[in-house]
């Protein structure tokens, strides 16, 4: 085979990325996709191989329907609030004025802030008889006396989405504003001159700028939001009566509460081959107009 | 010279008689083993890692380490949340810490997987009697026991003395005269919203759930492994389990602020610290945080035993557990040296100590340590004296721990780690599914586990 | 067209200031809260300020928990985690976004490979391996495991920040004779440095707060990180409310100080300076 210089140049440019890939990521990979073809005995620690077993008792899990459907509306739910919410404010820091670098500061803090104070923090205002949340809807008669959305079905999921889009759109809207720094002001002058009005200096400007960026974040963030743990677990643990238990909160309990690591592993398997088909497809389409 | 080079032969003959050759082969064999000047570093987990427990048991295996030359300690707090994946990558690198302190759970958790040492010969040398035999049955397994027996968690009913009399209600002596009670307990406020209810009913989907559940099923005699034979009788007890999530259910719609089906502890400890409820089954934490955050109803507050089913008939057990101390599989010399500092930490001043560092929510499981000075002297044990002794000798003398009524059982570390039982009560709460069928579901999912881990 | 611009900066501050009222309500209510006394967490109706305040709180997490230790650990793992994500993405996005070279797809998906999995799955593997390494107990060990977890999304972010850098700029550079190496510093990476900042930005919070990794590989009571110090106020028995609070808002200070003296280098107006320059 000839490489050509430029290739070459490719390849050195990624290598210690390469690296650093094989040597830390395929082996832990590799581990996952081996223990999901096997069932881990509690007491010995043997394994026993079962090739598709695992898969196979997921398909029939009475918790597949349930889980999927509602790590569906979690992560759309949760995708749609965040780039709505990253995308309208990261369009008001932009501007260069007085006062908006501590605006920026604050805005971006429900993403620094550690996750299980804000978990915390906000079982806090959901709580029935102390909360603020819970004491305005109440107020407004859409909430029994001294109850808590979080007891109730729909609400809960409701409220874990409602934390995690405050929690995640500042990801988004620093993104969108580092992306909007890079457009080209005589863009902008141009459209001007050509008479453009507000609305389609962004329509025909920003927006199309912003194609690049929002590819990936979409499917970034769709990866990072269907295997969040952490915030509905501390929140809800997965209720009332399940429905809050997204997948990897399923895993979690296959996992580290039965002990059953292989079922756990096949179910994170299924998932993670779920997400690759989904990027592999989505890069596919979206690189036909980037690639230059 | 090596002693090869002397011909081995009877003794008299005049060559090196094979006694001296054994004995100058056993010398060079120790100047070659015995460790120059190393001490025996000691690893000692601990899950309680709030700073005024940590501290104290810190200072106590430091001081009673450095009783035996060349031992010392590397003390560690490990977080419950991450105890789990911390005891399953000890046990698969073959590096248990040497000594634990940590609940039951994790104790079956542990023995199962073959990392303890027994500690029954700690038992006898330190005086079997002394020990609450609960405690003791809890932590056995095949004849020896694994933990010894630290302080002990408790569960009862606390509840308001005042409001008790403002109702004219008597402590309550079976599960009719509760309901009764805590109905008679709700109060409206002036706008006609409940400001009291009767009975907290938190059903918290991990852990919190199953914990009322069990109190309730415990002390109508129910349990999932029978204590004499150790055999699952779960779901042949049908009717009292279905009985006691029936009751559980109707407590809650009768006397239970409707958020309390996902509360945990936080939620309900506020709600009886700040007068929302009447009566809560609880740990004695109430004490310390209505200290911190309404100090007037301290002397309001008493306890009584959750009650039977029927008055005639005390409750047969409640739901209890505690700490243990555990001593992890290692070399005979670690595991020497463990043993003599827990001997030593089991002076009854210093296990009293202990129990004084998280007062009337830790209660010595010991005898000798209850009644010894130290514990007694703590001015929050003087002050609730009474209620303390009830506990000592009504609650805790009789208990279980889910799974574990014949003794350490893993079920126990997964009931406590997963959601499957505050699944099947929330659902049965919320009226999605009946409290017969709530029962059914708990037992499929029990049966599953327990024929999975006796394979 | 100033009255436009006038106009869309009040656009702006409006909608801002409403954005701030959203988000910033709940951290002004937590932050209030880690000074109210105990007795006063938990009223019914809910009130926003105390009538006292107490540094009750901050004094416990200052001289109980050991505050100060888990901060500057957090600190050294969350820039050096920071600078080995950056260092090696930028180089691999300047790579994959200017040459093409057999494989490269299959490393930009492939790289998307740790991020499919929840942690929790890949946990025990990942320890073995900085087991193997020696590494368990040691910051370098929860450095590598942090770059496991964030280096995809880095690496993709930072791909779609250069990728908008025409490659015509490059060329123009090497048909002046300039490496492939001196371009992707001297010329590049300044133009991608918004995107550049904001992925760091990303990184660090990451690791900042990154729980599960930190408990299980560090034993060491020196080696702690915030997480870590958090969780110890909550035991299965008690929450420390408080503390939490206090915990909670001192962790956010470093991020806020490192956020406002960085974010200059988001300007436009810093970058066209850079290109003319």
């Amino acid at each position: 085979m000839r490489f050509s210089r430029q290739a070459l140049a490719g390849v050195f440019f990624s290598s210690p990325a390469i690296v650093f890939l094989v040597v830390f990521v395929v082996y832990p990979v590799l581990d996952a996709v081996r223990l999901s073809l096997l069932v881990v005995d509690f007491a010995t620690d043997q394994t026993n191989f079962v090739g598709m077993a695992n898969f196979a008792q997921m398909l029939r899990d009475p918790k597949l329907v349930p889980v999927a459907t509602n790590t569906l509306v979690w992560t759309v739910a949760s995708l749609i609030g965040q780039f709505g919410l990253g995308l309208g404010a990261a369009l008001c820091i932009s501007r260069d004025v007085p006062g908006m670098r501590l605006i920026r500061t604050i805005l971006l803090l429900p993403y620094v802030v550690p996750v299980i104070a804000i978990a915390l923090f906000w079982r806090w205002l959901l709580d029935g008889s102390y909360g603020l949340v819970s004491y305005l809807l109440q107020a407004a008669a859409l909430l029994p006396a001294n109850q808590s959305p979080l007891a109730i079905p729909d609400a809960a999921m409701a409220s874990v989405i409602l934390a995690n889009i405050w929690r995640g759109f500042p990801f988004v809207m620093i993104s969108y504003w580092a992306a909007l720094q890079g457009i080209p002001q005589e863009q902008y002058e141009a459209a001007q001159v050509d008479g453009a009005g507000i609305w389609q200096e962004f329509w025909y400007v920003t927006l199309p700028n912003l194609l690049e960026i929002t590819k990936v974040m979409l499917i970034l963030r769709l990866i990072w939001t269907v295997t969040f743990f952490d915030i509905v677990w501390l929140i809800t643990r997965g209720g009332p009566a399940g429905a809050t238990e997204h997948w990897p909160i399923w895993i979690y309990q296959e996992s580290m509460g039965f002990f059953r690591f292989g079922y756990g592993a096949a179910l994170a398997l299924a998932l993670a081959i779920l997400l690759m088909v989904v990027s592999s497809l989505y890069f596919a389409l979206a690189s036909r107009s980037s690639e230059r | 010279m090596s002693p090869g080079q002397f011909p081995i032969e009877e003794a008299g003959s005049g060559a090196i008689p094979r006694s001296r050759l054994a004995a100058a082969a056993m010398f060079i064999a120790m100047l070659f083993t015995v460790p120059p000047a190393a001490a025996q570093e000691l690893s000692v987990w601990t899950n309680l890692t709030t700073a005024a427990q940590a501290t104290v048991i810190q200072k106590q295996v430091t001081a009673c380490a450095a009783k035996q030359t060349g031992v010392s300690v590397k003390f560690e707090t490990v977080p419950f949340g991450a105890m789990y994946t911390r005891l399953i990558t000890a046990l698969r690198k073959n590096e248990m810490p040497n000594l634990m302190n940590t609940l039951e759970g994790a104790v079956a958790f542990v023995q199962a997987k073959n990392g303890l040492v027994s500690v029954t010969d700690l038992v006898q040398s330190l005086g079997k009697d002394d020990f609450l035999p609960s405690y003791l049955a809890a932590a056995s397994k095949g004849g020896e026991v694994w933990g010894l027996p630290d302080w002990a968690l408790h569960q009862e009913v606390w509840y308001r003395k005042d409001l008790f009399a403002a109702a004219g209600v008597k402590v309550p002596r079976s599960w009719d005269e509760l309901l009764a009670a805590a109905k008679a307990l709700n109060k409206p406020g002036p706008d006609g919203k409940p400001e009291v209810y009767g009975f907290a009913v938190p059903m918290g989907r991990s852990l919190v759930a199953p914990q009322t559940y069990f109190q309730i099923l415990y002390s109508a005699g129910g349990t999932i492994f029978d204590p004499k034979t150790a055999e699952y009788v779960f779901g042949d007890q049908k009717e009292i389990a279905v009985k006691a999530m029936q009751y559980m259910i109707d407590l809650y719609k009768a006397a239970s602020p409707p958020a309390s089906i996902e509360w945990s502890w936080a939620e309900y400890r506020t709600a009886f610290v700040k007068g929302q409820v009447a009566m809560t089954n609880e740990w004695g934490a109430v004490v310390q945080m209505a200290v911190e955050q309404n100090p007037a109803i301290l002397d309001k507050m008493d306890v009584f035993p959750f009650p039977g089913p029927t008055a005639d008939k005390k409750p047969v057990a409640a739901l209890n557990g505690g700490y243990y101390y555990l001593v992890g599989k290692s070399s005979p010399e670690k595991v020497a040296a463990s043993k003599k500092v827990l001997t030593c930490l089991y002076e009854p001043a210093l296990v009293a100590e202990r129990a004084n560092s998280r007062p009337i929510f830790a209660i010595p499981a010991t005898k000798s340590a209850f009644n010894n000075d130290v514990y007694q002297s703590n001015a929050q044990v003087k002050q609730f004296k009474p209620l303390i002794d009830k506990i000592f000798n009504e609650v805790m003398p009789s208990w279980y721990r889910y799974g574990m009524e014949a003794g350490l059982h893993p079920i126990t570390g997964q009931i406590e780690a997963t959601t499957f039982i505050g699944d099947a009560i929330q659902s049965a709460a919320l009226g999605k599914i009946t409290a017969a069928a709530a029962v059914d579901q708990i037992d499929q999912q029990l049966r599953f586990q327990v024929e999975l881990l006796s394979r | 067209m100033k009255s436009r611009a006038m106009v869309g900066s009040a656009v702006a501050y409006v909608v801002s200031l409403l954005l701030v009222v959203f988000i910033g309500f709940p951290l002004l209510w937590m932050l209030v809260s880690s000074f109210k006394p105990a007795e006063q967490l938990f009223v019914s109706p809910p009130r926003l300020l105390p009538s006292t305040l107490t540094l009750d709180w901050y004094r416990n997490v200052m001289l109980q928990s050991d505050a100060p230790t888990y901060f500057r650990n957090s600190l050294v793992i969350g820039a050096a985690t920071t600078a080995i994500c950056l260092s090696i993405g930028t180089l691999a996005a300047y790579g994959v976004t200017r040459f093409e070279f057999p494989g490269k797809r299959v490393f930009l998906i492939g790289a998307l490979l740790s991020y499919v999995f929840p942690a929790i799955v890949l946990f025990v593997p990942i320890y073995m391996i900085i087991n193997s390494l020696g590494l368990i107990d040691a910051l370098a060990g929860v450095v590598i495991a942090h770059t496991i977890l964030t280096f995809p999304f880095a690496l993709w972010m930072l791909r779609s920040f250069f990728i908008a850098i025409p490659r015509e700029i490059d060329e123009a550079a090497w048909v002046d004779g300039a490496s492939y190496f001196l371009t992707f510093v001297a010329i590049i990476l300044p133009l991608a440095l918004p995107g550049v900042f904001s992925v760091g930005v990303f990184v660090f919070v990451l690791s900042w707060n990154e729980y599960l990794f930190a408990g299980v590989l560090i034993t060491s009571g020196s080696l702690k990180t915030i997480p870590i110090g958090i969780s110890e106020f909550i035991t299965s028995f008690d929450v420390r409310w408080g503390e939490i609070m206090a915990m909670g808002a001192l962790a956010t200070m470093p991020v806020i100080a490192l956020f406002l003296s960085v974010q200059r280098f988001f300007l436009r107006g810093v970058i066209a300076g850079a290109i003319k320059g």
